[in-house]
């Protein structure tokens, strides 16, 4: 495949072709973990990683991998057990807490609730690390605050209590306020954890459009594999074996690195369609399956639900008409044929047939 | 990318004003001086407005039994009212901020029992009866004494309960905790009346009554000193009072110094409601029932305006309750500690009721 004059593209050469980038952050040999009476019980250990300017880049791992315990360590709020973690070049633990808190912003899952609190007081605890003692906004500071106002959206509920907010707006009235700390790096611990999907959606969205926009880095923590394969630039995988792998998406599914982080879970990382397998099929059930585009897909679902392996080494076969709007699902089997016009009772049918093939195998 | 387009033009983005309610402010300052006025006018002998307000500007009174009981008495109440509302208020509103808790307040975890051991010890210890009179008659090195064992007394109890809070995240179990502590330390002094002399008993049993009536004209200067500088503080700490009302966790990455700011918010609690508790005796539930009533007025959590806002109305509720408390027309007076209970314990539950938002307000 390659011939002599093939270059093989490595890391060395995209090192050298961003090399004018500089990290935001990097973390050193670092362990992470907690110390409790002189017992150390590290989550992770001799982890090396950078990030920079303009990335957007996921944070996953099974529960207990230890995902929050590296965004604490991050963002200043546990101490690591050993290396180093580096924010714009100097170290994180000679930071003074006030500086600290002009490099890095967090948002975290936990629902801010403070009766009375309106949207608009929020948002200006964001210029806290700039401002005086009494808080006075100047005109810097009103620009920022309107900047981010636009870019998040929300200008619709300034005027409004944090308590009288859904959990998706109040979690964006936290996003822009960590916008308006104007930090080159913003961290975020599962800030999606008590959303449904389209607020999941739309918040990595809005993310994703602000590390393009702003060019800040931005690192988040979350469960929510699809979007993160959907949307990072790169994903940093905690692996069980307390090691953090990074990459860009593909590529971690591609050499298997997801199935091996996610197999103590008892799911089964499916590498064609970047999700978790939640059907088991059982080895008696096949079945042919003939049709195309949104039908066959969404009857393919149906079929693997019910635990039928799709094969085309199956005499038993499932075939989709469609006719203009019009569709059915014919059933051919030893000569006989059978018309549906649901799913369901296409799925009643099978159900039945094979309930008795079953039976009838039992009885041999 | 809709929500872009149909956003408003950057220069027409109208930022809120962050200042409250004016009335409001306005409002309450006259209610203020108009309870103040009718704590003057009414009691066992009532003595004209006219007359008041003359004494007052300085013009004095040809009735010299007037003038004497104004001056002497009626004053220094006043404005003794005036300080413990405002004191207890404001360390009310900073517990329930630093404990994330609604019904957080000095009587509830522990602090004004703290203050009541320390003055225990201090008169108990030395051998003083613990009534008003005997304050009185500490002079001003012993009202020093006083307001210093009270604040040592509440200080060591809040250091007590913060060191728990570090332990336990929980706020109920945390108030739980609180109101066993008060309890036992309770127990600890009224073991210490068992073996005390019946006087002393006595005495102490007044004193826990409360009354605005024991502080001395010399007295009050020393009082109204450590309670400015207690709400000084507090006013200080109100950014860092609102950035803790995101949680620790968002105050801390915001760049909050935590330890500092705890220290302050102890410190300023501690001296507030200790010299208050040294000098009236342990008022209950002002602490508690203002706060909440400032913020269901003013709409706001916002401390820099809740703390000023919290030393008016709590000036003006314990100037309603002395008015109360000296059962107007009648000689006797009633223990101010019960008519705060009185008066505080429905606003506490019209507060509940009606803000329904109560629980949520503090996670």
């Amino acid at each position: 495949m390659y011939t002599e004059n093939t270059i093989s593209y490595t890391s060395v050469m995209r090192n050298a072709s961003v090399k004018d980038a500089p990290d935001i952050l990097r973390a050193q040999n670092l362990s992470i973990g907690y110390k409790a009476k002189g017992k150390v019980t590290p989550v992770g250990s001799a982890l090396e990683f950078t990030l920079k300017p303009g990335q957007f880049v996921c944070l996953l791992g099974s529960n207990g991998a230890g995902k929050s315990t590296l965004i604490r360590t991050l963002a200043g709020i546990q101490n690591p057990l050993e290396g180093k973690v580096y924010i714009g070049g100097v170290d994180i633990n000679t930071i003074q807490k006030a500086t600290l808190a002009q490099k890095l912003s967090l948002v975290l899952a936990e629902n801010v609730q403070a009766g009375n609190l309106n949207v608009y007081t929020v948002l200006t605890l964001g210029r806290y690390p700039y401002a005086d003692w009494f808080g006075t906004l100047r005109k810097h500071d009103k620009v920022i605050i309107k900047e981010a106002i636009r870019a998040t959206g929300i200008e619709k509920y300034l005027d409004k209590q944090i308590h009288q907010l859904s959990d998706g707006e109040r979690q964006k009235v936290m996003i822009t306020r960590a916008l308006i700390q104007d930090t080159p790096l913003i961290i975020l611990d599962e800030p999606t954890a008590h959303l449904d999907l389209p607020n999941r959606v739309e918040i990595i969205r809005l993310l994703r459009r602000m590390a393009r926009q702003t060019k800040k880095a931005i690192l988040l923590s979350t469960h929510e594999l699809d979007l993160a394969l959907q949307t990072a630039d790169r994903i940093w995988l905690m692996m069980p074996n307390q090691s953090l792998i990074t990459g860009t998406p593909e590529d971690l599914i591609l050499n298997g690195t997801f199935e091996k982080a996610f197999r103590k879970s008892g799911f089964d990382f499916c590498r064609e369609t970047g999700t978790f397998k939640v059907n088991t099929l059982e080895d008696n059930k096949r079945i042919q399956l003939k049709g195309d585009g949104t039908l066959y897909f969404w009857t393919h679902r149906a079929l693997e639900r019910e635990g039928f392996y799709i094969t085309e080494s199956s005499a038993t076969i499932l075939y989709i008409q469609e006719h203009h709007d019009d569709y059915c699902w014919m059933f051919e089997s030893e000569g006989n044929a059978i018309r549906f016009n649901t799913i369901e009772n296409v799925i009643e049918y099978l159900r039945d047939r094979f309930l008795h093939q079953e039976n009838a195998v039992e009885k041999v | 990318m809709a929500e872009i387009t149909k956003s408003i033009p950057f220069d027409d983005l109208e930022l809120p004003a962050l200042t409250p309610k004016f009335s409001w402010i306005v409002a309450m300052i006259f209610s203020v001086l108009f309870f103040l006025v009718l704590d003057l006018v009414l009691g066992s002998v009532t003595i004209p407005v006219t007359e008041v307000i003359k004494i007052l500007t300085g013009q004095g009174s040809e009735n010299i039994a007037w003038l004497t009981i104004v001056q002497n008495i009626r004053i220094p109440k006043a404005l003794t009212a005036i300080l413990a509302g405002s004191a207890l208020s404001v360390s009310g509103l900073q517990m329930q901020t630093l404990f994330r808790n609604p019904l957080a307040g000095p009587s509830v975890l522990g602090v004004t029992s703290g203050a009541s051991f320390g003055v225990a010890i201090l008169m108990l210890g030395t051998g003083h009866v613990t009534s008003n009179v005997a304050i009185r008659q500490l002079g001003i090195g012993g009202s020093w004494l006083i307001i210093l064992a009270a604040a040592i007394g509440s200080a060591i109890v809040l250091l007590m309960v913060i060191g728990l809070s570090l332990r336990i995240r929980d706020n109920v179990i945390l108030l739980i905790v609180g109101l066993m502590l008060s309890n036992l330390i309770i127990a600890v002094v009224s073991i210490w009346q068992y073996f005390s002399e019946p006087e002393q008993i006595q005495d102490y049993l007044m004193w826990t009554f409360g009354s605005l009536g024991g502080v001395s004209s010399a007295q009050l200067n020393i009082l109204s000193i450590v309670i400015l500088m207690g709400i000084a503080l507090a006013f200080i700490s109100s950014k860092f009072l609102n950035l803790l009302l995101l949680g620790e966790s968002y105050a801390a990455s915001m760049g909050l110094n935590l330890k500092v700011v705890k220290i302050l918010i102890i410190i300023s609690t501690s001296l507030l409601a200790g010299a208050i508790t040294g000098f009236c005796g342990p008022i209950g539930f002002i602490g508690i029932a203002v706060p909440h009533l400032c913020r269901a007025v003013l709409n706001t959590s916002d401390h820099r305006v809740l703390v000023p806002s919290c030393c008016l109305l709590g000036a003006t509720i314990m100037l309603v309750c002395d008015i109360v408390a000296q059962l107007p027309g009648h000689h006797s007076v009633l223990p101010i500690n019960a008519v705060t209970a009185i008066i505080g314990s429905p606003v506490v539950m019209w507060v509940i009721l009606k803000q329904k938002n109560i629980r949520s307000s503090f996670s």
